[in-house]
């Protein structure tokens, strides 16, 4: 075979390809909508509602280690304190040593000391005290010495009292009825492992005794950032609750059973994004276990993630994302195509080795192969109109569909006057956005190692 | 048209969406026309019939030009309001004549929940006893929002085959369910009670025994909870756990002889659950052995018996600075974490 015929193998394998992932993406979309449907027929539930307020909603400790946590520690507590839920403890991990972290709670909560008096269940790095509050009995700090957001997720389970638990990543901002979203699922079915609630950009974030003020950012990453969300984190994430349990978002908010958790052996202290590993590992314990359980994804924005409209700090952390990914890949690899583990096996272990590990590289190639094949006569316009049609194009139309669903199904913070404005960037998201993420996602093969102690998330310069 | 396959695959996959969008955004649309009827029309039909301008039959008429889902809802809405009793019987004998309305009770046989659903809200206005078995198996269903719904239809019609059906069924009921259940059972007090005083027996299936007895808590039914205070020694833990849970709201000696005998059982939660419902005495004995409880193994029997201490008064509070001189260290940091605890603390996490 010639170099011409090779590249053009390799080319149209390359459209095949993304044909195909775009239609498995258009099927989730389709997926998302009897998803949407329900969740209509529950969110108004007068039934439902009823319940809020009885001894029926589980108790709940919300765990978040605010080491490396740009937001300022004093409001996260408060803002985790006022939220809207009958019976809850807060949890919060700091670095005594970090500069106006502990000093700054222990002065405006009245922290005291309190004997390391709590069962360990998981081992942790040295915890060096705890501490409560004279005036909010629901908090608990953990003093630890600088650690991985793992360890430090640890030492909250280990000493949270409910057994349920919602973690967060540190840059994510609680709806006041987050906790009451959450717990719906495990409310309305018994067989829930955990479950997930969607996810939302926003580029800042003020924070005032516990009240949240969200700043949107009106610049194009911005506008790119949150039609990815949409898409990705969104409606086909409420598509994957149809086809397979699900791999929670990296920071989504989790609710999960801490039994599950301390059965397998806690998160994992050595990896960047806990979030990914531990929904991958969750899959894999409650089928070797032989619990038969979901792992829902809530339709309702129960958080908010406050995002950098910087583009070295939105790569750098999409990097850490698809490091994270790669790894609980590869260390549970078990799963892969292995009947035993059902629709996670099959469907869905298969599709983030293909469509989101090794899609950037394959795209990347295309694009450069395309540029090679036009100028050397080996491909023609037409190849071309349908090879961008099948990357680009076909993602385009997918990117639209999201913002429809958006401003039709679920309106809520994305007013339909706003939908102008997210069509167009539906548009600009995949003409220039997608491609320079693409750069920072394939870089996480060759550049990147991890760091000692990375969370994976940016510095939001929004948050004040 | 050597790569029309890629135009075929994607315009296939837009006319997916855009079917299913245009389903979901008619569903939607007829939702909201029981805000757009119920909203404006209807809800200007239902001003009316509050205030006497409007009989049935022009409430038929207008419950007529709505679909099947939305009547549906119209339906619980309507109920909610108050409609004058012989006009409402004469509404319900009409409404049952429709051919919509035994659309939507026809409903209940339905692959799909949601139209289960709509026939339990509607059966919730309209249920009698010929309904009895269409009541009984939408109890069962598997979706708890459609148990939630036909549990609703209670409130219409009740008897003991439902009754009994509900109060079998809360052992496997989701807690949501459960709760909802318990709240309908309580205008049946009379009649429950009873029943859950046959159930409430020594030799019954443990996960069964555990809902009887919370059940009976929330209808307060002195009979059963005489009964329960019976089970202290039930060989099964989580019996003991929702015994010593239920005896926290009464009082008494017996009660309190049996709570002192439960906070040595051999299972911890037994223990937390006795020392926390222990708070509300305050003879000396009482003292003694919630301070014998702060050396217990487990944390959460030593935080129980910490916090019922510190919400006795002056006599457990100086049990509590005792603990700090005690020989076990579990009981003096135990004391030593409630003793910094505000008054209002205490009190929150006594009842958290």
């Amino acid at each position: 075979m010639t170099i011409a015929g090779i590249l053009f193998a390799v080319m149209m394998t390359i459209m095949i390809f993304f044909l195909v992932i775009n239609s498995f993406h258009s099927i989730l979309l389709m997926c998302a909508v009897p998803e949407l449907w329900s969740h209509w027929q529950l969110a108004d539930d007068e039934y439902f509602h009823a319940l809020v307020g009885t001894d029926a909603l589980p108790p709940i400790s919300v765990i978040a280690s605010l080491q490396h946590s740009p937001l300022p520690p004093v409001e996260i507590a408060a803002m985790l304190l006022g939220l809207d839920y009958p019976r809850f403890e807060v949890v919060l991990v700091v670095d005594g040593a970090a500069e106006n972290s502990l000093g700054n709670l222990v002065t405006a909560l009245e922290l005291y000391e309190v004997p390391p008096a709590f069962t360990i269940n998981v081992r942790t790095r040295p915890v060096r005290a705890y501490y409560r509050s004279r005036t909010y009995p629901r908090l608990l700090c953990i003093d630890m010495p600088d650690t991985s957001i793992g360890d430090a997720l640890n030492a909250a389970t280990n000493a949270a009292r409910y057994p349920h638990a919602v973690a967060a990543g540190p840059n994510v901002v609680f709806e006041r009825d987050a906790l009451l979203r959450l717990s719906r699922p495990f409310l309305l079915d018994r067989s829930v492992a955990c479950a997930s609630g969607i996810l939302r950009p926003v580029s800042g974030a003020e924070l005032r005794d516990g009240k949240i003020t969200l700043r949107r950012g009106r610049g194009w990453v911005d506008g790119c950032q949150t039609i990815e969300f949409l898409r990705n984190f969104v409606y086909l994430r409420l598509g994957w609750n149809r086809v397979a349990s699900n791999i929670v978002v990296p920071s989504n908010p989790v609710m999960f059973k801490r039994e599950h958790i301390f059965g397998m052996g806690g998160f994992d202290a050595t990896v960047e994004v806990p979030a990914v590993d531990i929904a991958m590992r969750m899959a894999r314990y409650l089928t070797d276990n032989g619990i038969n359980a979901m792992m829902p994804v809530v339709p309702d924005p129960v958080a908010w993630f406050v995002v950098s409209g910087d583009l070295t700090t939105i790569g750098r952390t999409r990097r850490a994302w698809m490091r994270g990914l790669r790894r609980a890949l590869v260390h549970n690899s078990v799963m892969l195509l292995n009947p035993e583990y059902g629709m996670f096996g099959l469907v869905a272990m298969p599709y983030f080795w293909l469509g989101v590990v090794i899609a950037p590289l394959l795209e990347l190639l295309g694009y450069f192969g395309l540029v090679a094949g036009l100028a050397t006569g080996v491909l023609d316009s037409s190849f071309a109109w349908a090879y961008l049609a099948s990357v680009v194009g076909y993602g385009i139309l997918l990117s639209i569909w999201s913002v429809v669903f958006q401003v039709t199904f679920l309106p809520g913070n994305d007013g339909r006057s706003n939908a102008v404005r997210l069509l167009a960037y539906a548009v600009i998201e995949s003409l220039g956005y997608r491609q320079i993420l693409l750069l920072f996602r394939a870089a996480a093969y060759f550049l990147d190692r991890q760091p000692k102690h990375s969370n994976g998330q940016p510095s939001p310069s929004g948050v004040t | 048209m050597t790569y029309g396959f890629v135009g075929v695959v994607i315009g296939l996959s837009q006319i997916g969406l855009a079917t299913l969008a245009g389903a979901l955004d008619y569903a939607r649309r007829s939702r909201a026309s029981m805000a757009g009827t119920g909203a404006h029309e209807g809800a200007g039909n239902a001003r009316r019939l509050l205030s006497g301008e409007f009989g049935a039959p022009e409430v038929l008429v207008a419950l007529r030009s709505a679909s099947t889902a939305d009547t549906a809802q119209a339906l619980v809405w309507l109920g909610l309001e108050r409609v004058h009793p012989a006009e409402r019987d004469a509404l319900v004998e009409m409404l049952r004549q429709e051919p919509w309305v035994r659309q939507a009770i026809d409903g209940a046989r339905s692959l799909m929940w949601w139209k289960r659903l709509a026939a339990a809200r509607t059966l919730a206005l309209l249920a009698s006893a010929q309904d009895r078995a269409t009541i009984l198996q939408l109890l069962s269903d598997f979706h708890p929002a459609v148990q939630s719904a036909a549990t609703t239809c209670l409130n219409r019609y009740a008897d003991e085959e439902l009754l009994t059906a509900v109060i079998d069924g809360l052992s496997s009921a989701s807690s949501a369910v459960r709760e909802y259940q318990l709240s309908v059972l309580r205008g049946y007090q009379s009649l429950a009670g009873p029943m859950l005083l046959a159930r409430i027996r020594a030799d019954a299936p443990p996960h069964k025994l555990y809902a009887y007895i919370h059940a009976a808590a929330v209808l307060d039914d002195a009979e059963c909870m005489a009964r329960i205070a019976t089970l202290s020694t039930h060989p099964h833990p989580e019996v003991r756990v929702a015994v010593a849970r239920v005896l926290r709201r009464r009082s008494g000696d017996t009660v309190q002889v049996k709570l002192l005998s439960m906070l040595r059982d051999s299972d911890w939660r037994v223990r937390a659950q006795a020392a926390r419902a222990l708070s509300g005495s305050t003879d000396e004995r009482t003292v003694q052995e919630l301070s014998r409880a702060l050396t217990d193994s487990n944390w959460w029997v030593r935080f129980r018996a910490g916090l019922s201490l510190a919400s006795m008064g002056p006599r457990g509070k100086q049990a509590l600075s005792e603990a700090l001189n005690n020989a076990d260290r579990y009981a003096r940091d135990m004391a030593m974490l409630v003793i910094g605890l505000s008054e209002a603390s205490v009190a929150e996490l006594s009842a958290g």
